[in-house]
């Protein structure tokens, strides 16, 4: 016996790769454990979840529907609606409705519709935010009447309406100031913090005019938000993208996106929406902006200026007894277009921006950040984050403050606009 | 009768006891004397002409007494010897040299008139270098030893020579540069050799079975070379050298992977060439094992090491396969290997053909069958050539990469870094000749470190490498 | 010295890369759920505790190049040092329980995109009855590997992380009353008991110049990344950091290029689980030495099969109830890491210190 063990270093070292071996080849052709492979697998590249009257949840999947073909070929999507008590509960009636299993992996976007917003969010979020084989860095939308209604809308630059969506909520729209794109982590990071307010992009559909390139305004909308054409599998203009749950519509049946209106919350709920103007001052307000084009009305023209390194300061501090918030935005300006025919030495010096043009950008950027933070204070949603400025800046503060603190900042804007030359 | 008898008839009878092959000759002549000579060698393996220009004309003109000693010193051949045991001189004869025997001597001379048919010098096939020395070893290993021998002209450089094998009687040289060597490593490996006994030794890679501490490893524990160039660098940084008659590979000890990330047309060209070869064989080695592995792995069970678009690509191409991902590559990579094994064993021309039927024939209409998927192939095919980036190391590493894939395609992900763990684990402990295999990565040893993966400027590498050398540290005076 | 022994450079690395390693998964949500913004004060009170342990022990190893063996046989004799190794190789095993069941859930996490089956953990233990039965040697070949694998992978995801990352989350700084940081530095000391590693490489280690100096400094090393790496974590979750279980695996998704890269940053958070591996072995191969130690016997593949037979008996008994054997753990049993990795280095230390150096030749 001894001998035997004494010899089990050589068995550990040599002989344990044959039992090794044997285990995989097991495992490897028993192939048989629960593992659920790629064709079993529905990859859902876009959730939507509506609220139903009776205050169940209606989940429409966005599921890639990859083509039988030797080069790859072009993907299609089918969308999926299943209902439940909860949104886990729905997405099981879409598993037993397909057969396939659903993994939101891949899911990038989370639409909520409508009716979804008006209630706490967090009654479907949740289950996203704690599932751990879903990134929460998924873009999270609100949009006009029911999600479902969206996700299976034809839209004429892609095959699947979620790629659609994804892009016009991208990063780089972020960047140039006319999205208000937020993931689902940072929804989640503001509504558990103390100011519980939050926001995300409000989608509407603008129907398509059959043969026109471009969108046009829509209910006042401005048509900026027209999609980047890049086709996937090259499908610019067609209409056969999809092929479930979307109706097979001709070009006056398809949609565009725009997403420069952004809905606000707080506690989780829908409590306002800021218009495009707003929006875009809130954009500045808040990130890093690389480069952003205002519109400048002036007289009977309208000048286009593009605001370059855009910098931006939101100040709090308690004066006096006093919570005070500045914000401040600066920029450089040259002018990129105008409404009217304007001279050659104009054109050729963009760099020089006519002072009142500057003047009265600044006055609307000015207007349109005391707009958003009024709209904001009167629905208790904390846009500039100030309850959580309060507690990190000004600690001996927070207890006298936090309930009364949106009622009581006077808050103070600052715009400069400088032209670039 | 273990000695030779005065008797001439009685000795050749003896001979043709000991030798009866028909290929043994015996070629009779006289001394100007008239005293009778045999000369007893093997047809073919002996030079003919010279035993009869240097040996049977010179002693044919001698008048005088053909006395033992006389004849001894009438012969024009160079290199002789007496002997007179008849199991020492039946081995001369098999080994190809001619045993002279005088009538009425009890003594035999061994002329030294081997010859044996020899390859001419050229350049193999598993070591081309596009710059550098194009000579390999040859099957001979007297030419060996001389080939080595024109490259290390220093009396340090010392062959010690064995016969190993019962039948075939193979000479081996262990070849070493004193001082340079360390000396337990030559002690040990002469230890070793000297234990074996084996009824033959058809080529050096019978002697590295036996010069492996871990017999059932599936990793080489001596390093291979096959040429002279390659063979005389590495003694100079320390190691031993083993040559093996009939064989034109050199074995050498202590071995540490990384040398065969080496390749000799490092040291011909900039550091920064070499270290970025040497960085491509790694790399290529990596994805040669993983890929097929992570492949697999990703479409079972982490979808997300593919980024989205490439995912819906192969989930395209691999609509309707009959296959799972992990069946599909299993056969793929098989079909691999076996088109391998083929074109290594086929004749010249017929593999050629056999390539194009493989490659092009087999593949294409395995897709168009649907039966395999395009992505299969190409990662299959990628992971193949990646492969043959580092030569020395296909034999271990093309089974590394199945059982990766078994790996992958049973506990996935997961499985592929525990059998790595396990390897390196396996590697951490593994010694050849007291320098550890995976040196001088783990344990890190600073100073090789400059001649591993990034190679160093020759001059800033004096020393010889730590793991490796002896009592003699310095290569490079500065 | 034996042959058994590690290197300077290999204990440095030991400290540097081993010990944050498997403390970057569920740890920093621990800390979050007590401490919150103050996470970093929590953890720091374990790690100076910790810091101050192996500072003790490492300076004894450069005073007395004795084994604790050595050391318990020459004051309480041979069979106290048995049964002493005896108790350290329960512990020894008992300390890796945790981070081997915390390993399960983080590689199904990691690895799988749905829950797999128990059976695709079980590999492990083949692998850990393999590399339990190694010497010490290995492990310090093991910790030379660590160190590119550690410093191609957990710098690259700190970096993909940090632009993600808000710092003034960390506001106000020791706000949090200290009875939650309290809190939180206990329910991490299971975590932060490695000194306890460092009883059984004494009289293992081949002394360099400034070896004082070198380890302590590895360690901090160590420690200054897992606080870096900490403050990243709240930087980027802020409020719901307690709900992000798998930190190192999350950090560095919201690097803008993986949108169109793919997620390239799982490579490097398996070669971190490669590392992970090697560190998560060490407390087993410890335990492996102890007992063979303690019955003076080479018989270590049976001991190896024995402890890892342990763990994986209670690993499958725990497999559905992690959360249950954490707060068993590191709410209930927490005095034991402090005892086995705290107070008795201390009292070797003291021990110690009371008699003269000795130098001689010695094994674990």
């Amino acid at each position: 016996m001894k001998r035997l063990l004494l010899r089990m270093p050589r068995f550990l070292g040599e002989k344990l790769i044959i039992v090794i071996i044997f285990f995989l080849f097991t495992l490897f052709f028993s192939n048989d454990f629960g593992l659920i492979d790629i064709q079993k697998t529905a990859i859902i590249l876009a959730a939507g979840v509506d609220k139903n009257e009776e205050g169940t949840f209606s989940v429409t999947a966005q599921i890639a529907v990859p083509q039988a073909s030797k080069s790859g070929g072009e993907n299609k999507a089918v969308s999926v609606t299943g209902e439940g008590e909860t949104v886990a509960q729905a997405f099981k009636e879409i598993n037993a409705k397909t057969g396939w299993f659903p993994k939101l992996i891949f899911c990038d976007l989370i639409l909520l519709g409508e009716d979804t917003a008006k209630e706490n969010l967090f009654d479907c979020l949740g289950y996203f935010l704690s599932n751990e084989y879903m990134s929460d860095n998924c873009l999270l939308a609100t949009c006009e009447g029911k999600a479902e209604e969206v996700l299976n809308a034809t839209v004429p630059t892609e095959n699947m309406t979620s790629f659609a969506l994804q892009k016009i909520l991208a990063s780089e729209a972020k960047q140039a100031g006319n999205i208000s794109t937020i993931n689902l982590k940072d929804f989640a990071v503001g509504y558990f913090a103390e100011h519980k307010s939050g926001f995300m992009p409000y989608i509407r559909m603008i129907p398509q005019s059959e043969g026109a390139g471009s969108g046009g305004d829509s209910g006042g909308q401005s048509s900026f938000s027209i999609l980047p054409v890049q086709g996937n599998g090259g499908s610019g203009g067609s209409s056969g993208g999809k092929s479930g749950g979307g109706s097979q519509g001709s070009k006056s049946q398809e949609k565009m996106f725009d997403a420069t209106a952004t809905a606000i919350f707080y506690e989780g709920k829908q409590v306002g929406l800021l218009e495009k103007n707003q929006s875009f001052a809130m954009n500045l307000a808040l990130n890093n902006i690389r480069q952003a084009t205002l519109q400048v009305p002036l007289k009977d023209k309208v000048y286009a200026i593009d605001l370059t390194d855009v910098s931006s300061d939101i100040h709090f501090e308690i004066k006096n007894n006093n919570p005070l918030l500045k914000v401040s935005l600066k920029a450089t300006a040259q002018t990129s277009d105008a409404s009217t025919p304007r001279p050659l030495e104009e054109i050729a010096t963009p760099t020089q921006v006519k002072k009142e043009v500057l003047k009265k950008a600044e006055e609307n950027l000015k207007n349109s950040l005391i707009s958003v933070f009024e709209t904001c204070r009167a629905v208790k949603c904390d846009i500039f984050e100030v309850l959580d400025k309060l507690q990190k800046y000004e600690p001996d503060y927070h207890k006298a403050f936090k309930d009364i603190l949106l009622q009581r900042i006077i808050p103070s804007f600052e715009v400069k606009i400088t032209s670039a030359s | 009768m273990e000695v030779l008898s005065k008797n001439l008839q009685e000795n050749l009878d003896e001979f043709k006891r000991l030798l009866p092959a028909e290929d043994v000759l015996n070629f009779e002549f006289l001394t100007g004397d008239g005293t009778k000579c045999v000369a007893v060698f093997i047809d073919g393996i002996t030079d003919k002409a010279l035993l009869g220009e240097l040996v049977a004309k010179p002693l044919g003109m001698y008048e005088g007494k053909a006395t033992f000693d006389e004849i001894k010193k009438r012969l024009a051949s160079p290199e002789n010897k007496e002997e007179n045991k008849l199991s020492a001189l039946q081995e001369e004869v098999l080994d190809g040299n001619a045993v002279l025997l005088v009538d009425g001597c009890e003594r035999a001379l061994v002329l030294g008139l081997k010859t044996v048919p020899v390859r001419a010098i050229t350049e193999p096939p598993t070591d081309i270098a596009i710059k550098g020395p194009r000579a390999g070893f040859v099957e001979d290993l007297k030419t060996n030893m001389a080939l080595l021998r024109t490259r290390l002209k220093t009396p340090d450089l010392l062959f010690e020579s064995l016969t190993l094998g019962k039948q075939s009687a193979t000479n081996v040289a262990l070849c070493y540069i004193k001082g340079i060597a360390k000396e337990d490593v030559v002690d040990e490996v002469q230890r070793v050799l000297n234990k074996i006994e084996v009824d033959g030794v058809c080529d050096s890679s019978y002697i590295s079975l036996f010069l492996a501490k871990r017999r059932h490893s599936l990793f080489k524990q001596s390093g291979t070379c096959e040429k002279p160039d390659i063979l005389a660098a590495k003694m100079l940084e320390g190691r031993v050298g083993i040559l093996v008659d009939g064989s034109p590979i050199a074995l050498s000890v202590p071995y540490l992977i990384v040398e065969d990330f080496q390749s000799s047309e490092d040291y011909f060209v900039s550091p920064y060439r070499a270290t970025f070869s040497r960085f491509i064989r790694a790399l290529s080695l990596i994805l040669a094992i993983y890929l097929p592995a992570f492949y697999v792995a990703a479409q079972l069970f982490k979808l997300q090491l593919l980024p989205i678009g490439l995912l819906l690509t192969i989930a395209s191409s691999i609509q309707g396969l009959p296959l799972s991902p992990s069946m599909e590559m299993f056969l793929t990579l098989l079909a691999l290997e076996v088109i391998t094994e083929a074109s290594v064993r086929m004749p010249k021309y017929v593999g050629t053909a056999l390539s194009v039927v493989a490659a092009l024939v087999l593949g294409d209409t395995a897709v168009n069958a649907g039966f395999l998927s395009t992505t299969a192939i190409l990662i299959v095919a990628l992971s193949g050539i990646c492969l043959y980036t580092v030569p020395n190391l296909v034999e271990s590493n093309s089974l590394i990469r199945m059982l990766m894939l078994l790996a992958a395609g049973s506990v996935g992900t997961y499985g592929i870094i525990l059998l790595t763990a396990f390897i390196l684990y396996y590697l951490f402990s593994a010694e050849s000749y007291s320098s550890p295999l995976l040196a001088p990565f783990a344990p890190v040893v600073k100073r090789d470190l400059k001649d591993a993966l990034v190679k160093f400027n020759t001059e800033q590498l004096p020393r010889r490498p730590v793991v490796v050398r002896g009592e003699n540290q310095t290569r490079l005076k500065q | 010295m034996n042959s058994n022994a590690i290197s300077t450079r290999q204990l440095c690395f030991i400290l540097a890369f081993f010990l944050p390693v498997n403390k970057l998964a569920i740890l920093p949500s621990v800390l979050a759920k007590y401490a919150g913004n103050d996470l970093l004060i929590a953890a720091l009170l374990p790690l100076v505790l910790q810091g101050g342990v192996i500072f003790g022990l490492l300076w004894l190893m450069q005073k007395r190049e004795q084994t604790l063996f050595e050391l318990i046989e020459e004051k309480f004799g041979n069979t106290v040092a048995r049964v002493c190794y005896f108790i350290l190789a329960v512990y020894f095993a008992f300390s890796a329980l945790l981070p081997l069941a915390e390993h399960k859930i983080y590689i199904e996490y990691i690895m799988y995109d749905s829950l797999p089956s128990l059976l695709i953990f079980l590999p492990f233990f083949f692998f850990s009855a393999y590399a339990a039965a190694k010497g010490l040697n290995s492990t310090g070949r093991a910790a030379d590997v660590g160190m590119p694998l550690f410093l191609f992978s957990l710098p690259i995801l700190l970096f993909m992380a940090i632009a993600s990352a808000d710092f003034t989350s960390l506001l106000p700084v020791g706000r949090t009353p200290f009875g939650d940081i309290l809190q939180g530095s206990t329910s991490i000391l299971s975590w932060c008991s490695e000194g306890a590693w460092l009883l059984l490489f004494l009289g293992n280690v081949k002394l360099e110049r400034r070896f004082l100096l070198k380890t302590s400094l590895s360690y901090v090393f160590g420690a200054l990344i897992l606080l870096v790496f900490l403050a990243i974590f709240y930087g980027i979750f802020s409020t719901v950091a307690i709900n992000e279980s798998f930190a190192v695996a999350k950090i560095a998704r919201y690097y803008n290029a993986l949108k169109t890269l793919g997620r390239v940053d799982y490579l490097f958070i398996y070669i971190l689980s490669l590392l992970q591996l090697f560190a998560l072995t060490v407390p087993l191969q410890l335990s492996v030495q102890s007992l063979k130690k303690c019955f003076n016997s080479d018989m270590v593949s049976l001991f190896s099969l024995i402890v890892n037979g342990a763990i994986l008996a209670v690993i499958i008994l725990t497999a559905q109830s992690f959360p249950v054997l954490e707060r068993v753990i590191n709410g209930y049993l927490f005095p034991v890491f402090l005892v086995f990795a705290n107070l008795i280095p201390l009292l070797c230390l003291l021990f110690a210190i009371k008699k003269k150096p000795k130098r001689k030749d010695s094994s674990v």
